[in-house]
């Protein structure tokens, strides 16, 4: 069932379908087990909680996006994670504006020379972030995987104004000690449409422009 | 749906982060949906975990020192009772630094 309100980290884990927990110190060694220690949903860089509307467990988003796996997907916005006629839904071109405003994340931007990373033929983006919502999970890996995948869109409202210094961004990050991951942490390669704004390959900062207007 | 994939080493514990914001308008907005989360597992070869713990035994290039013994693994917590002195530190060492 799709989730609109009182939503937590463990909702959102839940519905990107990890759903076994375990414990970060477990008292007994036999309950040392993989699975989500903590899921949290935040600002971009304080411990703040974003308005309630800006994320949610979807069932569907239009008629055409539906899950990929089990009853429900993880929705994170800069405005409402919201589908039309959903409690709490806002235009996107209108926009909602929770009134947030913060640095972007401090290690992204030391692994990006202190910006934001952009297309270089575009303008470099502000380093202070506005109605930002992160969903951050804790989680012990499997003794037996050596990687993890999972799906992902991304809908804008600003295309086709593209290329410009306030297109929204989207950021995976990934804390990790492999060997495959640099020292810092790191992004998660989320494939782009326009592989020349991919040069970085654990860079996957998403700018709205690059991808199809919402429909 | 397109699909991210990153390598992560088995048994630690990592931070994963999704973050969404806007770069200055306040309005005009964005949304991102994320599913289908998966493990790539490492498929065993017979005989590279005889014990079942889903560490690959050192003898097949893993990291489990016993493999005749599920409880002997990396980040297993040390015992003072059966292990050496020597033994013992390198477990509270491999424990340390997957966590």
């Amino acid at each position: 069932m799709p989730v609109f309100s009182g939503q937590s980290g463990l909702t959102l884990a839940q519905a990107l379908d990890l759903c076994q927990t375990t414990l970060q110190s477990p008292p007994l060694p036999s309950q040392r087990t993989w699975g989500l220690i903590s899921a949290e949903i935040l600002r971009a860089t304080s411990a703040a909680v974003p308005n309630n509307v800006q994320s949610a467990a979807l069932s569907q988003f239009g008629s055409v996006i539906v899950p990929q796996a089990n009853a429900t997907m993880a929705a994170i916005s800069s405005g409402t994670a919201r589908d039309q006629g959903d409690p709490g839904y806002t235009d996107p071109q209108t926009g909602f504006n929770s009134g947030s405003s913060e640095s972007a994340p401090a290690a992204f931007l030391a692994a990006n020379g202190g910006q934001v990373y952009s297309s270089p033929s575009c303008p470099l983006p502000p380093t202070t972030v506005y109605d930002a919502v992160r969903l951050k999970l804790r989680i012990r890996v499997p003794t037996n995987a050596n990687g993890f995948s999972f799906k992902h869109r991304y809908f804008t409202a600003e295309w086709p104004d593209v290329c410009i210094s306030y297109n929204d961004h989207l950021l995976c990050l990934l804390t990790s000690l492999s060997p495959g991951i640099r020292p810092t942490t790191t992004s998660c390669s989320i494939p782009c449409p326009t592989r020349s704004r991919c040069r970085r390959r654990s860079s996957i900062t998403a700018q709205a422009a690059r991808r199809a207007r919402r429909t | 749906m397109g699909t991210a994939a990153a390598p992560v080493l088995p048994g630690e514990i990592i931070e994963l982060e999704f973050i969404i914001w806007d770069s200055g308008d306040g309005t005009v907005d964005g949304l991102a949906l994320f599913d289908d989360f998966r493990w790539a597992t490492i498929e065993q070869p017979v005989g590279c975990d005889v014990d079942g713990d889903l560490w690959a035994a050192a003898s097949c290039g893993g990291t489990d020192c016993d493999d005749s013994n599920a409880s002997i693994h990396p980040g297993a917590r040390p015992s003072f009772s059966t292990g050496s002195t020597t033994t013992v530190t390198a477990w509270w060492t491999r424990a340390s630094m997957r966590r």
